[in-house]
C-alpha cells in the first residue's frame, strides 16, 4: 500500500468512510487528504494540503458523521461520512488535523503578507520567522472571512463561529512566539486547536475588543494636495474619504452637491468645477479674483463666508426653569462691574476680524466631527420646567456634583486570621511556656537576672572562630549567584538553545493542560497528556540532550541543567498520572 | 540592580527593633543572655553611630504586650539634655546616652511583671506594633528631613517565633516598607526560621541571616547590617534569599498542587466547598471539577456544564491553579 504515497509523506491518520455511496479509507497525510475506496489501489480523491480552503461539519447529534472539505478551485467540495462505531472521534481527528493546516497555512500567509496557498504547510520551518511588517495588503484573501453560506458554521468545533478564527489568526499573526507555540502543540499534536486557544480565551477577547474598536472620522483639517502629473497638469484624487471631509468642513458645498448632483451635473463636472472655482482656491490660498465666476460656487461661498461671518446662534436657554434664570431678573442690576465678553465678538479689532472666522470654521468643523461620531448633543428636556420646588430642584442639582453611591460590596469577615500564618507552613507555636509555670514567675525571674547581672560594654568579646568562616562562604555563594551565569545561553549554539527554550514552553503548555485534566470527567484528555508528556520526555528531551553532548561536555551540562526543572516536573506529573490512575479522587477523600 | 538614589553623603537612620520576649531569652534552651547579647547590640548601635556624625538611631523594644521605643525617648524631646546621666570620662557622650536610654528603658519594661498578656498569643513578642512604630518614626524623619537626604532602614533583632496571629498585620507592615523603599533587615538570633521576617526581608530587599552560633553575635551584626545603603551597591553582603513561597491548604496544611482559593478572602482549600470557612462567604455554583461532586460537596439539581454564571455582587470562585503549584508543577528554565 506504501506504494501509493510520495516519498517522504506520512499518514497523519485515517478512517473508514464513505463517498459518493462507496465505502473506503480517508486518509490525511503530511502532503494532503486522500480517499482511496475499498480494494483500490490509488487514491481516487486527492487534495494537496494547500488546495483545502476550507471545511464543514454537521452537527453532532445528527445520522450521519460528515466533513465536507472545500477545494480552492471554485466549486469543488468533498464530502465524506465516517462509517465506523467511533465516527464522531475520528472525524474529530481530521477536524483539527485539517483545521491546523489551515490555521498554519493562514498565519503564514498573513505573517509573509503572500497570498495564502501558495505558501502551504509543506514549509513551516518559516513560521519561525515571520516579518513583523504589517503587510496584509487588503487584498490578501482571508480564508472563509464572511464567506460562510448562512446557517452553516465553519467547522472546528460546530459553536466556533469564523470570527474567533479570525481571532486567532489575527493573534497568531502578531505574536511570534505564540505562533512557535502553536506550531508546536497543534502541529505536534499534543493539544488540539480548541484546548490550545481554550487557555488563551482573555487574549482572543482582547484581540476582539481591539478589532471591534470603530476607529472615528479623523479631526484632521483636510488639506488637498494636487498631484502633479509630468506634462504640468494638476490633478486631485477625490475619494470618498476626500469627499466625505470636505462636504463636513463646508456644509454648503454639500448643499450644492445635493443640490445640483446628479441631476444637472455629474459627479466629475461637480468637482471639476469646484476645483476651478474661487471658492476652492479663497480657501486654499487666498487668491481668487483670478476664478472665473461661477454661480453655483460663489453661492456656496457665500454662504460660507456668512456663516463664518455670523456669530454663533445663543444656546436656546428657555428650558431653563424661570425660577433660577438669572437673565430674567437682569434690569434689577444695573450698576454692575462686570461687562459682557467680547473677545470672541467679530469685527470689534483689527486681530479678531481677521482671526474670528477661522476660529470658527475650526470650532464649527470640530464640532461637526464630534456630532458625527457621538451624535448631537441630548436636548436637555422637551419643554419648559414647571414653575414648582421639584422642577426647581431639578435644574440647580448637578449630577457631577452628588455622592457617588457606594457599590454594595461584601465585606471581609474573616474569623479566625491565625489560618494565614499557618498556611505559610508554621505550626500554632507561639513562646513556650513550660506546663504548669506561671508566667509572671518567668518574668519575675527575668527582671531579677537581668538586673542582677549588669550589661558591660568594656568586657572583651569571645568570637567563635567559624563565625567569620561561615559568613564568607555565605558571601561567596551570594557572589557566584551575582556572576553572569555559565549557563545556555552562552555555552550552546543559538539554535540549539532556542530548541531547547521552545522545547521547554511546550512542555510548560502540556503540563498546564495535564494538571487541568485531572478531573474524571477529562480522562480522555489528560490520558493524551500523559502520552505526550512521555514523548517529550523520551524524545524532544532526549534529543536536545544527544545534539548537546556532541559539542562537549560543557554544553552537555548547560543543557542538562536547562532541562532539569522541565525533566523534574514531568516525573512529577507522570507519577502523579501512575498513583492517580486506578480509582481517580477516591484517596483525596477526607477522613 | 544599584540604587542610584543614594550617595555617600547620605544621612543613615537605622531604626532597631529588638525583641525582648521574656519567656525565649529567660527559656533553658536560650543559647545566650538577654545581658549579654545586649553588649554584642549596643556595640553595634556605637559602630552605626561612628561611621558618620550624622547618622541617625532610633530603638524600639519588642516585648510581650507591649512595644515602644528606648531611643528616643519621650522625654528626650521634653527634657532635652537635662536627662542626661552622670558623664563617665571614658566614654564619648552620644554612646552613652544611647546605651544608657536602652538600657533603663528595657529595665522598665522588665520591671513590669504583669504585661498585658492576651489569651491567644500567650508570650509571643509584638514584632508587627513595633515595626509599624518604626515605619511611622522613618515617615515623620523623611518628611522634616525633606531633602532627600536621611536613608532609613530597619534592623529587626529577633529570638520569638512567628506569631500566628500577627499575620496580617506584619504583612500589612512588610507591604507599607515595601512601598516606601525601605528596607527591613533581619537576624533571627537562634532558634527556627521566621517565616514571615523572612518574606519582609525577601520582598523589601533586606538581608535575611541567622548565625550559626549566637556567640558570634556582634561579628555576624558589623559584617552584616553595619553597611549603609550606599555600600550595599559595592559590596556583596551575606543573608539568603531563598523563600519557601508554597501555598499550603487552610484545612489540613498540606502543600498542594492544586487548590481551590477563596475569591473574597483568598483562602486556599484542598476540596471545594460551598462556604469559606475562612470568611464564611457562600458560593452558589457549583465546581467545574467533577471531583467535588464526588465529594458529595452538593449534589443540587444545578446544570454541571454551566456553573460558572453568577449574578453580580455574588462572589466568584474559581478552581484555580495556585500560583506556587507552578513553581512545582510548572518549571522555569535555569538560566
Ligand atoms: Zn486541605
Ligand atoms: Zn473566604
Amino acid at each position: 500500500m506504501s506504494s501509493m504515497w510520495d516519498a517522504g509523506e506520512t499518514i497523519t491518520t485515517q478512517a473508514p468512510t464513505q463517498f459518493r455511496k462507496r465505502l473506503g479509507t480517508l486518509f490525511l497525510t503530511s502532503k494532503r487528504l486522500a480517499w482511496v475506496p475499498q480494494g483500490g489501489l490509488a487514491p481516487t480523491v486527492s487534495v494537496l494540503n494547500s488546495d483545502i480552503k476550507n471545511l464543514f461539519v454537521n452537527a453532532e447529534g445528527s445520522a450521519k458523521v460528515m466533513i465536507k472539505i472545500v477545494e480552492v478551485k471554485p466549486d469543488t467540495s468533498h464530502s465524506f461520512i465516517f462509517t465506523s462505531s467511533s465516527a464522531l472521534a475520528e472525524r474529530d481527528v481530521f477536524k483539527d488535523g485539517i483545521s491546523g493546516i489551515l490555521a498554519t497555512r493562514q498565519a503564514l500567509a498573513n505573517a509573509s503578507g503572500a497570498s495564502a496557498g501558495s505558501a502551504a504547510g509543506s514549509s513551516p520551518s518559516s513560521v519561525a520567522s515571520p516579518t513583523m511588517s504589517d503587510a496584509s495588503a487588503p487584498g490578501t484573501p482571508r480564508i472563509g472571512a464572511g464567506s460562510a453560506p448562512g446557517g452553516m458554521r465553519r467547522g472546528l468545533n460546530g459553536s466556533g463561529p469564523s470570527a474567533e478564527m479570525k481571532l486567532r489568526f489575527a493573534l497568531l499573526k502578531q505574536n511570534k512566539d505564540l505562533a512557535m507555540l502553536h506550531k508546536d502543540l497543534v502541529m505536534g499534536k499534543h493539544v488540539s486547536e480548541e484546548e490550545f486557544w481554550e487557555t488563551r480565551k482573555h487574549l482572543l477577547r482582547n484581540q476582539a475588543v481591539m478589532d471591534h474598536q470603530q476607529k472615528g472620522q479623523s479631526s484632521a483639517w483636510l488639506d488637498l494636495k494636487p498631484e502633479t502629473g509630468e506634462s504640468n497638469d494638476v490633478k486631485y484624487v477625490m475619494t470618498p474619504q476626500v469627499i466625505h471631509s470636505v462636504c463636513q468642513q463646508y456644509p454648503s458645498i454639500k448643499k450644492a452637491y445635493d443640490t445640483w448632483v446628479p441631476g444637472t451635473l455629474s459627479e466629475a463636472e461637480f468637482w471639476k468645477r469646484y476645483f476651478q472655482s474661487r471658492f476652492f482656491h479663497r480657501s486654499r490660498s487666498g487668491r481668487g479674483a483670478n476664478e472665473p465666476d461661477d454661480d453655483i460656487f460663489d453661492q456656496a461661498l457665500a454662504e460660507d463666508e456668512n456663516e463664518t461671518r455670523a456669530p454663533p446662534k445663543r444656546i436656546k436657554l428657555d428650558h431653563i426653569n424661570k425660577l433660577v434664570d438669572l437673565s430674567t431678573t437682569e434690569e434689577d442690576h444695573l450698576e454692575s462691574y462686570t461687562s459682557p465678553d467680547s473677545t470672541m465678538a467679530a469685527g470689534k479689532t483689527k486681530e479678531s476680524k481677521e482671526a474670528m472666522p477661522l476660529i470658527r470654521r475650526f470650532n464649527r468643523y470640530a464640532q461637526r466631527v464630534l456630532d458625527s461620531t457621538v451624535g448631537p448633543p441630548k436636548k436637555t428636556s422637551a419643554g419648559p420646567e414647571p414653575f414648582n420646588m421639584s422642577g426647581v430642584e431639578r435644574a440647580i442639582v448637578m449630577e457631577d456634583l452628588q455622592e457617588q453611591k457606594e457599590a454594595s460590596k461584601i465585606v471581609l469577615d474573616i474569623q479566625d486570621t491565625r489560618r494565614y500564618f499557618e498556611s505559610q507552613g508554621g505550626d500554632t507555636k507561639s513562646s513556650k511556656i513550660a506546663e504548669g509555670q506561671n508566667p509572671g514567675d518567668i518574668l519575675k525571674h527575668f527582671y531579677r537576672d537581668f538586673i542582677s547581672n549588669e550589661v558591660v560594654l568594656d568586657k572583651p568579646f569571645h568570637i567563635p572562630g567559624g563565625t567569620f568562616d561561615a559568613l564568607m562562604k555565605n558571601v561567596k555563594v551570594n557572589r557566584a549567584k551575582m556572576m553572569p551565569p555559565q549557563d545556555g545561553s552562552q555555552l550552546l549554539p543559538p539554535a540549539l538553545y532556542q530548541e531547547a527554550l521552545s522545547c521547554h514552553a511546550t512542555g510548560n503548555e502540556i503540563l498546564r493542560h495535564f494538571w487541568a485534566s485531572t478531573g474524571a470527567d477529562k480522562e480522555a484528555k489528560h490520558a493524551r497528556m500523559v502520552e505526550s508528556l512521555n514523548k517529550i520526555r523520551d524524545e524532544n528531551i532526549k534529543s536536545l540532550m544527544i545534539q548537546a553532548s556532541s559539542l562537549g561536555a560543557n554544553c552537555h551540562d548547560a543543557m542538562k541543567m536547562m532541562l532539569k526543572p522541565m525533566q523534574g516536573a514531568i516525573h512529577k506529573a507522570l507519577k502523579h498520572a501512575e498513583t492517580a490512575r486506578p480509582r481517580p479522587m477516591a484517596r483525596k477523600l477526607p477522613a | 540592580m544599584k540604587d542610584h538614589s543614594t550617595t555617600e553623603d547620605d544621612s543613615n537612620l537605622l531604626v532597631i527593633v529588638i525583641d525582648t520576649n521574656p519567656f525565649e531569652w529567660e527559656h533553658s534552651s536560650a543559647p545566650i543572655k538577654l545581658n549579654d547579647a545586649l553588649q554584642h547590640i549596643l556595640t553595634f548601635m556605637n559602630a552605626h553611630l561612628a561611621g558618620r556624625h550624622d547618622n541617625k538611631l532610633a530603638v524600639i523594644a519588642s516585648h510581650v504586650g507591649v512595644s515602644q521605643f528606648l531611643y528616643p525617648t519621650l522625654n528626650d524631646h521634653i527634657l532635652g539634655s537635662t536627662q542626661q546621666t552622670e558623664k563617665d570620662a571614658n566614654v564619648y557622650q552620644n554612646f552613652k546616652v544611647v546605651n544608657d536610654a536602652v538600657l533603663s528603658g528595657i529595665r522598665g519594661l522588665l520591671e513590669d511583671h504583669r504585661p498585658t498578656l492576651e489569651e491567644k498569643d500567650l508570650g509571643s513578642s509584638k514584632i508587627a506594633a513595633s515595626l509599624s512604630l518604626g515605619l511611622c518614626y522613618i515617615n515623620q524623619a523623611l518628611k522634616l528631613d525633606g531633602m532627600g537626604h536621611v536613608k532609613p532602614r530597619i534592623l529587626v533583632l529577633t529570638v520569638s517565633p512567628d506569631s500566628s496571629s500577627d499575620y496580617i498585620p506584619i504583612m500589612n507592615c512588610i507591604f507599607s516598607a515595601q512601598k516606601a523603599n525601605i528596607p527591613i533587615d533581619v537576624c533571627k538570633i537562634w532558634g527556627e526560621d521566621a517565616v514571615f521576617l523572612q518574606q519582609a526581608a525577601h520582598i523589601t530587599e533586606g538581608i535575611y541571616m541567622r548565625p550559626s552560633d549566637p556567640a558570634g553575635l556582634l561579628q555576624v551584626l558589623m559584617f552584616s547590617f553595619l553597611p549603609d545603603m550606599f555600600s550595599r551597591n559595592y559590596l556583596y553582603l551575606p543573608g539568603q534569599d531563598q523563600v519557601d513561597f508554597r501555598a499550603a491548604c487552610f484545612c489540613h496544611k498540606k502543600i498542594v498542587d492544586i487548590g481551590y482559593v477563596c475569591s473574597v478572602c483568598l483562602s486556599i482549600f484542598c476540596s471545594f466547598s460551598p462556604v469559606c470557612s475562612t470568611c464564611r462567604t457562600k458560593f452558589a455554583f457549583q465546581p467545574l471539577l467533577s471531583q467535588a461532586r464526588r465529594l458529595g460537596a452538593r449534589t443540587a439539581a444545578s446544570n454541571p456544564g454551566s456553573p460558572k454564571t453568577s449574578t453580580p455582587g455574588t462572589p466568584v470562585g474559581t478552581p484555580t491553579n495556585l500560583t506556587s503549584s507552578a513553581t512545582m508543577a510548572i518549571s522555569t528554565p535555569s538560566q
